[in-house]
Parts: structure tokens; C-alpha cells; sequence
């Protein structure tokens, strides 16, 4: 078993050079294998096995892998720490990053939370969660196309649960 | 009448100009407009893309999503279908990220998070003169002189108990725990005037609109409560658990906001709980 001195002292994984990203409709992807492995998974793909040449993510499509590289880039670059992009300008570069439809925006969910990016699952979701915010339930049943499937008894129950929320 | 029946009855050749035929009838027989449509409408979805996040995302990232809303939100969203019900309202994952953001870190006793949520948002009010902790619920008093930290939010109907402990030390007059109808008491000390009232270390309660009141006193470490009735406009005043006194308020005081007060140097009160009964 190795002491914790011996596995600080292991090699570092080489993140050197590029490597081909298949999207599941056959989208290549050329990219730099530090951008990558900001996807976790990604990186552990890459640790596993440091000679393959491509990877194959049969569970993203090109639309969402490009725009979770796009994602990735940006941030290798701008969380440097001399970058000097402030935090308020990454916060606005996200927020143009999700200005995109929901279709888009809910198969970048899929995306993100597949490859294992949690900054951008974080993103995505707080964005789906400010549509949903300061809304009545019927405004997000509309907001939504969502169709009222509450038993009456289900009904109920909220209703006393979440009493003390609107008194 | 009779010319309803005429105009009914006349044959009109079928090659006749229909505006003809149909402008006389229009001035004999104005047809009524049509009643208002009183059914519901039904809105039309903002967006057809919208029905995807229900086919698309799985439930437990539902979840991650609802993590993101608070305690009003996740009633509100809870109650637009049944998956959103179970995602968000059922969801221990939800309420643990809005304890979270509360600062309310610990649940020794594994209660649902909702219930430490629910139970956990009562906190003293922020005021300059006061030290409050990060998580709201114990608060420094200043050893110059006396101030009230009141307790948000208020509670306007059913039966609540709040309950108090005070260290190092509350032996005095001046260190007390009471209630008030209004958030901004005239007095720095509660029972001072007549919209509070307070129950003292030294057993006493104060204030002119307490009316039928007795109490005994308590010390460091004991753990005081008040507990509100505001139906009946009644106080029980305890004492670890055990009554200690009572006290009867107007009938007009229709929200009560708990609060402590005190001086000395390094006197703390900690704000232990607030549930309804």
C-alpha cells in the first residue's frame, strides 16, 4: 500500500498535446488534452490509458460537445491566475455561455453532468432554476408545458406542509 | 311577431343576391351576441421547446435544479405536477442546499432538513449595536447598555414557542426574554411601553398591556421559553420545560415578534428554537 509520501511523489498525469473527441453523431473534435480533461471524465479516460489518440462519447452530440469545449477553454484560460479576467467578467462570459435555447440548454445538462464538468452542471442547472423562480404553479406549468398530475391528496399535503412559507 | 314568421317562411330563389336576403332579416332579427366565454383559459406554453425538460432531464438532476431555489420556490414549484413534487418537495437534497445557504450545517438529530429549514430561518435581527453569529440564532450584547434583538420572522396565528439561554451569567433585572406586537420597539427594552412585554432573570414581567400575569425566575443555563397562543392571546412562560408563569395579551396584537434582551460584557443569548406547537 503506498504512504502517502509515495503517491504525492507519483508521476503527474501528461496533459501535453491534443486528443480527438467523437461525438456520438461522428463530430471530431481536435483538443488540447488539458481543455479536455477539465471533463472529469475525461481525465480519468486520459490517466487510464496516456497513448490513445481519440476518445468516443457515444452520449453527447457535436452541438453540445463544441460548446462544452467552448466551455472548458475559456475557463483553462481565464481561472489562471494571472490571467487578469476578473470574476465579474467570467460571470458575464457565463451568462452569455447559457443565452441559448432550452433544447440546447437541457442537452448541455446531459452533457455536463455525463462528462463530469460540476462547474457547468452548476451553471446550467442555476439557469434552468431562474426560470422557475418567483413563478406561481400555474405560471410553470405554462412556462413549462407541465399538465397537473397532483392527486388531490398530494395536493393537500403541500398545501399544510408549505403553509408556514406563506403566512 | 308576425313578421318573424313571414320572413321565415318566404322562399328565397336560390340565384337571389344573398345580401338581399339577409340584410332585411338582420334588421327584423338582430342576432345576439355571442355570451362572454367564461371557461378557464388555457395558456398557450411560452415556448414549444419546453415540454424537454421533462423528457430529457432525469429526475435526480431535477433535483440538483431545485437545489438552486428557496424554501418559496420549491413550494411553489412543488405544486406545478406530481414529478416536481417529488423532486423538489420530497427531496432531502433540495432542503439540505437551502439549509445550507442558511448556515444551518448540523442536524445532530437527523430531522428532516425541511424541518431544520422551516425551524432555522428564525434568526435575531441584524442591528449595529449587537454582535449577531453567522447563523443568526445567538447574538452578543453590548456591556454599555441594554438593547432588544428581536426574532424574524414574526408569527401571526397558531401557537409557537421560542426558547432562550443565556451565559455566562443572567441573574438580573435587566437580562430578559419577551415578545413584541411591533418590529420597531420604542423603548431599547422590551416591556418598557405598551406594545411588549418581557419576562426578567428575576422573575418579573413586564409591560402595561400584560395583564394576568405571574412568573419565577430563572438563571444561567436554564432554558426559558415563551410560548404564544394567538388565538387565545395567552403567553405560558417556561423554564426547562416546565411552566414558570403566564400572561395574557391584547387581543389586537396580530403578529408578535419573539425577542431577548440584555447587557454585561460577553452576555450571549442563543436563540435555541422556535416551532409551532
Amino acid at each position: 500500500m503506498a504512504t502517502p509520501a509515495a503517491a504525492a511523489a507519483a508521476p503527474a498525469p501528461q496533459l501535453e498535446g491534443d486528443i480527438k473527441l467523437v461525438s456520438e453523431d461522428a463530430h471530431e473534435f481536435v483538443t488540447p488534452k488539458n481543455v479536455a480533461a477539465q471533463c472529469k471524465m475525461i481525465k480519468t479516460m486520459l490517466e487510464v490509458s496516456e497513448e490513445q489518440e481519440f476518445i468516443n462519447l457515444p452520449n453527447v452530440k457535436g452541438k453540445e460537445l463544441e460548446k462544452v469545449i467552448e466551455y472548458c477553454r475559456y475557463h483553462v484560460q481565464a481561472d489562471k491566475p494571472d490571467s487578469g479576467v476578473s470574476d465579474n467578467d467570467k460571470k458575464t462570459w457565463d451568462e452569455n455561455f447559457v443565452k441559448v435555447d432550452k433544447e440546447t440548454l437541457f442537452n448541455l445538462i446531459m452533457a455536463a453532468n455525463y462528462l463530469d464538468v460540476k462547474s457547468l452542471l452548476d451553471l446550467t442547472c442555476a439557469t434552468v432554476a431562474n426560470m422557475l423562480k418567483n413563478k406561481t404553479p400555474e405560471e410553470i406549468r405554462r412556462e413549462f408545458n407541465i399538465k397537473n398530475d397532483l392527486t388531490p391528496e398530494e395536493e393537500e399535503e403541500i398545501k399544510r406542509e408549505s403553509a408556514w412559507l406563506y403566512q | 311577431m308576425k313578421t318573424t314568421k313571414t320572413t321565415k317562411t318566404k322562399k328565397v330563389p336560390k340565384e337571389a343576391p344573398a345580401p338581399a336576403v339577409i340584410a332585411p332579416k338582420c334588421d327584423v332579427h338582430p342576432v345576439p351576441a355571442p355570451p362572454p366565454d367564461v371557461r378557464p383559459k388555457v395558456l398557450e406554453p411560452v415556448d414549444p421547446q419546453a415540454h424537454l425538460l421533462m423528457e430529457i432531464i432525469p429526475p435526480e438532476i431535477l433535483s440538483v435544479i431545485c437545489g438552486f431555489l428557496s424554501p418559496l420556490d420549491v413550494a411553489n414549484v412543488s405544486q406545478a405536477c406530481r414529478t416536481f413534487f417529488q423532486v423538489a418537495w420530497k427531496s432531502e437534497y433540495v432542503w439540505h442546499q437551502n439549509a445550507l445557504r442558511m448556515d444551518l450545517v448540523t442536524n445532530p438529530e437527523g430531522k428532516p432538513w425541511m424541518t431544520i429549514v422551516r425551524d432555522g430561518r428564525y434568526r435575531f435581527l441584524p442591528r449595529p449595536e449587537v454582535t449577531i453569529s453567522p447563523d443568526g440564532k445567538t447574538v452578543t450584547f453590548p456591556d454599555t447598555t441594554s438593547y432588544t434583538v428581536l426574532v424574524h420572522p414574526p408569527i401571526r396565528s397558531g401557537v409557537w414557542r421560542a426558547t432562550f439561554q443565556f451565559e455566562p451569567h443572567a441573574n438580573a433585572g435587566d437580562v430578559a426574554i419577551g415578545w413584541s406586537s411591533v418590529p420597531t420597539l420604542p423603548a431599547n427594552y422590551l416591556g418598557n411601553d405598551s406594545t411588549s412585554i418581557d419576562w426578567n432573570a428575576c422573575g418579573s414581567v413586564y409591560g402595561s398591556s400584560a395583564s394576568d400575569h405571574t412568573a419565577s425566575g430563572w438563571t444561567t443555563g436554564d432554558e426559558v421559553a415563551i410560548e404564544l397562543d394567538m388565538n387565545l392571546h395567552r403567553a405560558r412562560l417556561l423554564k426547562n420545560g416546565e411552566e414558570a408563569g403566564k400572561a395574557t395579551f391584547p387581543d389586537d396584537w396580530n403578529e408578535c415578534w419573539f425577542g431577548a434582551c440584555g447587557h454585561y460584557e460577553d452576555l450571549k443569548c442563543r436563540l435555541c428554537s422556535l416551532r409551532e406547537i
